[in-house]
């Protein structure tokens, strides 16, 4: 076991990592003055985790789409029912979610933390399905499938994604579709779970109120050594240009939504978070809301103060995505394009400002238990710490932020529009 | 840890609440103009904030206002309307980080209050009122934003809810007024508003964070000095007990359909009752283990979620939930099932005492975020009350099963709202 403090002197706060003998890593952040406490017991697997092998077997396994989701919502619940009623008897207010690349378990509370975080290690730890529960929670999750298509954000988002890539399992609905699910067994569910549930591949981070000692003292108690194993993900030969355009769908909207997005190389690791932040410095000197671009849409009536921007990356997939409502989605599209294309280059006069901005919300980001807690996550899911952001963003440079706006091709962009149905 | 807020008079109708703890790496500063919510002003009140957050006499032009907003370290100035009971709050917020985090150990949190304070009180008007182009613009975002309420399914169902529930009353208006009304307004009527909200609002303005508030209302008290003020009182609530039972169903073109049920109590935001609605509340529908969670989702899998919520500004009771047409009669038979269980004084003391650690986790909770720190002490002063989230979880902590069953009982079926595509609610 072994156990590191880590420091920053910027915001002048530490934390914990511990690497515990039964292979989880633990992330310790007490926070002083807080009332609550937010632990995250969550997995490196999400809805990209399509195909997949461990040293045991030669072959790739291919799983259907939705399953990591399908998998959290089953070990959510126990022969006895589901972990909501476990933490009833706490206070707790527990919850789980699924996205791309992580799935996470997690509670908040004031009171009775060491049981809390007991239940959390414990129901996470302890897989249940049958024939039955799996052919329920079909039922279950094609409600909800159901009503995300009728939300235009979400329609929108994932419209983007299908448009811009090609092979990248990213594209996938993180809750998989009727028909996937359908596919999933309890056999493949039990697959999943001891290839991605080893606690090697695992992470608690618990941010707030709560002593550390009690902390390991309850982890030590529920969790025993796993084996060691690696886990090989099948990498997908993903090219640099879209699949296509356009796409668009029409639902019961005010006026267009719309996400737009460019495609870039996928860089991971500490290059990957500086390569985010100049993206982000780049993004809001072009269109944030101190651009004039920003100002002349706004002006036009093209955007609206929803309008957004951001970057967006993961392991094979690294992209700029942009959007909002608008009259004229097409058209606001076309301008942001046209305006990279024909900047030289970005100054130091522009950047300053945007940098000290990048600073602040990552100081505001330490002001949140539940914020810490997720940023802990994010870090090591990226083999990062949660400090190297706020480091990196106090040295990035305007070489640096030239050098990653040069490699912009706005060649590979896509856009998805949802229109509001006609008649 | 307590979160009690101070709170004093600076200036006629003008208070200063605060709450500072070194736990926080920020400030929040937001004045909030407490008017009474009134169909021939709602519209042209709502405009303001969108209006003001946008520029200042210092910095007339927006974009010039957002590049200082980023060198104060992605300080944010965001205008925004509320509802609480029978009134309009027209909110102005500056959050910025504290001064113990600049790099160069400048200090904002001055500047910034001075941007909020200028923002508010001198506006870049050209030739004495609101400029014609800028009011156009946010004419038209206000109408696209009123227009994409649509858009979330969820929350537009139970704003028809409250619209057709308090139809013609002040609490069935919408916060954000009505498009057409929006539409129509001119640069002298926004101007004319904004000189009577300034003059008459109730306004309190509220520090939540970690630094010097001081500072903050020497600014704020020497900005109000020449400021022409004739506040008049916040707007009590009209609560009332009285049902009238009402269907209505809004067809649209949607995959899951919404069914949101209004109920009356009566009972008033003063009353002790009140935190035996909470509890009851918390009970019937308000947790992932509430009666209505277990029973109308898990066992019955009518609905994919099924929550309820009580408003303390009116005494209401709302229980929403998304369902599947061939559901929608029995998801509400349901729902009125588990309803009378509570009545009935049939829920486990389990029940009871796991809703109540849970609404203890969620006020002491509130003191985390600064964020949700103002939401409940603006609430708590336009309500007339002075509970901090701590002391609501003494006056729960002393709510007896017999006091939820007769709160309970006080609930009377109102209104009842479907928003389908092709699904009939029978009783239509």
């Amino acid at each position: 076991m072994t156990n590191t403090r880590i420091e920053n002197t910027r915001i002048n706060e530490s934390y914990r990592q511990i690497k515990h003998r039964s292979g989880l890593t633990v992330l310790l952040y007490p926070m002083e003055g807080y009332s609550s406490a937010y632990a995250l017991f969550g997995t490196k697997y999400g809805s990209v985790d399509r195909s997949f092998k461990t040293g045991k077997s030669n072959d790739f396994t291919i799983v259907p789409d939705g399953i990591a989701h399908f998998l959290e919502h089953k070990l959510f619940e126990n022969e006895e029912g589901d972990a909501f009623s476990l933490f009833a008897k706490t206070g707790a207010s527990a919850n789980a979610f699924t996205s791309f690349d992580r799935t996470c378990y997690l509670f908040s509370t004031t009171d009775n933390f060491e049981q809390s975080l007991g239940y959390l290690l414990s129901f996470v730890s302890s897989p249940y399905f049958t024939k039955e529960t799996v052919e329920k929670e079909q039922g279950i999750i094609g409600q909800e499938i159901q009503m995300y298509r009728d939300d235009p954000e979400w329609r929108s988002f994932f419209g983007l994604l299908t448009a811009m890539y090609v092979n990248h399992p990213i594209a996938a609905d993180i809750a998989g579709t009727e028909e996937s699910i359908a596919e999933i067994t309890p056999e493949l569910l039990f697959d999943c779970y001891n290839t991605f549930y080893n606690l090697g591949n695992m992470i608690l981070a618990i941010a707030g109120n709560f002593d550390i000692d009690s902390a390991m003292k309850t982890v030590d108690q529920k969790l025993s050594e796993s084996e060691k194993i690696t886990i090989t993900r099948a990498e997908y030969d993903e090219p640099p240009h879209v699949k296509t355009p356009i796409l668009e769908a029409r639902l019961e909207v005010s006026i267009p939504i719309f996400t737009a997005g460019i495609k870039l190389a996928p860089i991971g690791g500490l290059d990957g978070i500086k390569a985010e932040l100049c993206y982000e410095a780049i993004l809001k000197i072009l269109i944030g809301p101190s651009a004039p671009l920003y100002r002349a849409l706004y002006d036009e009536g093209l955007i609206n103060s929803g309008f957004s921007a951001d970057v967006m990356r993961g392991d094979g997939y690294f992209m700029l995505v942009f959007g909002g409502e608008s009259k004229n989605p097409e058209l606001v599209y076309d301008r942001i394009k046209t305006a990279i294309g024909s900047i030289k280059e970005i100054t130091q006069d522009q950047l300053s400002p945007v940098k000290r901005r990048m600073y602040g919300d990552m100081v505001r980001s330490f002001n949140n238990v539940q914020s810490v807690a997720n940023n802990l996550v994010l870090a090591h899911f990226s083999d990062t710490s949660i400090y190297d952001r706020i480091e990196t963003a106090a040295n990035i440079n305007i070489d640096d932020v030239n050098k990653f706006f040069w490699a912009i091709n706005t060649e590979y962009s896509s856009i998805s529009i949802i229109k509001p149905i006609e008649g | 840890m307590e979160s009690s807020l101070v709170s004093k008079v600076i200036s006629n109708g003008i208070s200063l609440g605060t709450v500072v703890s070194p736990r926080f790496k920020v400030n929040r500063i937001t004045v909030n103009l407490i008017l009474p919510l009134d169909q021939s002003t709602a519209s042209v009140y709502a405009i303001l904030p969108f209006l003001l957050r946008k520029s200042c006499e210092d910095y007339p032009d927006f974009s010039m206002l957002q590049r200082r907003l980023d060198e104060l370290y992605g300080a944010a100035l965001e205008g925004d309307v509320r509802k609480v009971g029978d009134n309009q709050i027209l909110s102005l917020a500056a959050t910025g980080i504290d001064d113990a985090y600049t790099l160069e150990g400048e200090k904002i949190t001055g500047e910034l209050a001075s941007i909020l304070s200028g923002a508010l009180l001198r506006p870049a008007f050209v030739d004495g009122g609101f400029d014609p182009k800028e009011l156009e613009l946010e004419k038209n975002n206000l109408v696209d934003l009123i227009e994409s309420e649509i858009n979330d399914k969820r929350s537009y169902a139970i704003n028809r809810m409250v619209e057709i529930m308090f139809g013609g009353e002040p609490y069935g208006i919408n916060k954000y007024g009505n498009a057409d009304e929006v539409k129509s307004l001119t640069a002298e009527q926004v101007t004319a508003a904004y000189h009577k909200a300034i003059e008459t609002a109730k306004i309190e303005i509220l520090f939540i964070g970690c630094g010097d508030s001081s500072k903050v209302e020497g600014i704020f008290k020497q900005a109000f000095e020449s400021v022409l003020r004739n506040p008049v009182d916040i707007t009590q609530s009209h609560v009332s007990g009285d049902t009238k039972e009402i269907c209505h169903t809004d067809r649209m073109n949607v995959t899951q359909s919404k069914m949101v049920l209004g109920f009356r109590t009566g009972v008033e935001p003063k009353s002790p009752q009140s935190y035996a609605l909470r509890l009851m509340t918390a009970i019937y529908g308000g947790t992932p283990f509430s009666l209505l969670f277990v029973n109308v989702r898990e066992k019955l899998s009518l609905c994919y979620y099924c929550a309820a919520r009580f408003d303390i500004s009116k005494g209401i009771l709302m229980v929403d939930c998304g369902v599947e047409d061939a559901n929608i009669d029995r998801a509400r038979e349901e729902i009125l099932n588990q309803l009378e269980s509570v009545k009935s004084d049939s829920f486990t003391d389990d029940e009871m005492s796991q809703a109540a650690l849970s609404l203890k986790n969620s006020l002491n909770t509130i003191g985390d975020s600064v964020a949700s720190l103002e939401n409940w002490y603006l609430g708590q002063i336009i309500l007339g009350l002075q509970d901090s989230p701590e002391d609501m979880v003494r006056h729960i902590a002393g709510v007896s099963r017999a006091d939820i069953v007769d709160a309970a009982n006080t609930i009377k079926q109102d209104t009842v709202y479907v928003l389908t595509q092709e699904g009939m609610y029978l009783n239509d």
